[in-house]
């Protein structure tokens, strides 16, 4: 069988399905009532948005990421090479991988100078991206959805014009039970 | 400065789906009405069970909006025996209904292309939406309508064979 599509397939697939009015998306927003707000997605200022352009595009936050990770060893090891006695001393290797807990406690990171403090955080879902179906010989069949996060952390040093990024990809899947009723 | 604010996931969800679902709804329905309600339904049921999650495989919601419109032209069904005037209203709506968006250039074929799909059995026409618009597999569309696989690929292909089929009698 032939699976290239045919003209008359491609022609269909030009085809744009009428878009829902906006009267049907604020209908819809209030008949899901609070319950459409237990999920958020942090919207992102035009500034950010050149940071991470399309959601979709993980390839580019990872690679996003790695810039910036790469920035921080750097400037930590700009940092170590001044022979400065007090940053000579720090352990700047000493990275946790669950930044946000140090967030939480608002402490200056572990393993960053002590001039470095975390000023902002945010976690932005990147992808979002369908596993297939699990099927359990007891419970009904799942679907697993992948979630792909970026999060970001923001310090500031003393000077209040230096400021540094880093974003660390972190991942969860959900199961989704398929049963609707 | 931060100026970030949050927005609930199901509205960039919808805005990826929410055509391609109403799109099926109309197809299903009987006009355009009850297609809007029945994705409301069908939306917002299962957004409150998986919502929460921050994403919802569109094929559960399809599979939803199907069992719904059956429900709604069960309700028709008794509604139509009751007052025949309805059944011309019904046709009357129908057919005012559009289903896709026209390009300027292709405003005529594309007329054209929607009135032959209108044209296509039921059966025929809810494989080609799912398939064509609602990107899935014949598996996906037999596990979404309840039919064997083989049966949803030959659908597709008649449902082409009967659209090139009422294409070609139109004046080039």
């Amino acid at each position: 069988m032939n699976d290239l599509p045919s003209d008359l397939e491609k022609e269909l697939m030009e085809l744009a399905p009428a878009k829902p009015s906006d009267e049907f998306t604020a209908r819809l927003s209030e008949a899901l009532g609070e319950q459409g707000n237990l999920a958020v997605i942090n919207r992102k200022t035009q500034e950010d948005a050149k940071i991470l352009p399309y959601p979709g595009q993980i390839g580019w936050g990872i690679a996003a990421a790695a810039a910036l990770v790469a920035g921080i060893l750097g400037a930590a090891h700009y940092f170590q090479s001044q022979a400065s006695e007090k940053f000579a001393n720090t352990p700047v290797m000493e990275w946790s991988a669950t930044p946000a807990a140090h967030h939480a406690e608002g402490n200056p990171l572990v393993g960053t100078p002590a001039s470095w403090h975390p000023t902002g955080s945010k976690t932005i879902l990147v992808d979002v991206r369908d596993e297939g179906v699990v099927r359990d010989p007891v419970e009904p069949p799942s679907r697993l959805l992948r979630y792909q996060y970026l999060d970001t952390t923001t310090y500031t040093g003393n000077d209040p014009n230096s400021q540094m990024q880093m974003a660390v990809p972190r991942e969860q899947v959900v199961r989704v039970k398929m049963e609707p009723y | 400065m931060n100026l970030r604010h949050q927005e609930p996931i199901w509205r960039e969800w919808f805005k990826k789906h929410g055509a391609r679902l109403l799109l099926f709804a109309r197809q299903q329905a009987r006009n355009p009405a009850d297609a809007e309600d029945i994705v409301q339904e069908a939306f917002v049921r299962i957004w409150r069970l998986y919502g929460h999650t921050g994403e919802v495989a569109p094929g559960l919601v399809y599979k939803t909006i199907r069992r719904i419109a059956i429900d709604f032209a069960r309700k028709d069904i008794r509604r139509l025996g009751r007052e025949e005037k309805a059944d011309n209203f019904y046709k009357l709506e129908h057919g005012s209904s559009q289903w896709f968006e026209y390009s300027l250039e292709k405003e005529e074929r594309h007329q054209a292309l929607e009135n032959a799909i209108k044209q296509l059995s039921p059966k025929h026409q809810e494989v080609l939406m799912l398939k064509t618009w609602g990107g899935m597999t014949f598996e996906e569309i037999s596990s979404t309508l309840g039919i064997p696989l083989h049966t949803a690929a030959s659908r597709y292909r008649h449902a082409l064979q009967n659209l090139k089929a009422s294409l070609s009698k139109l004046p080039q």
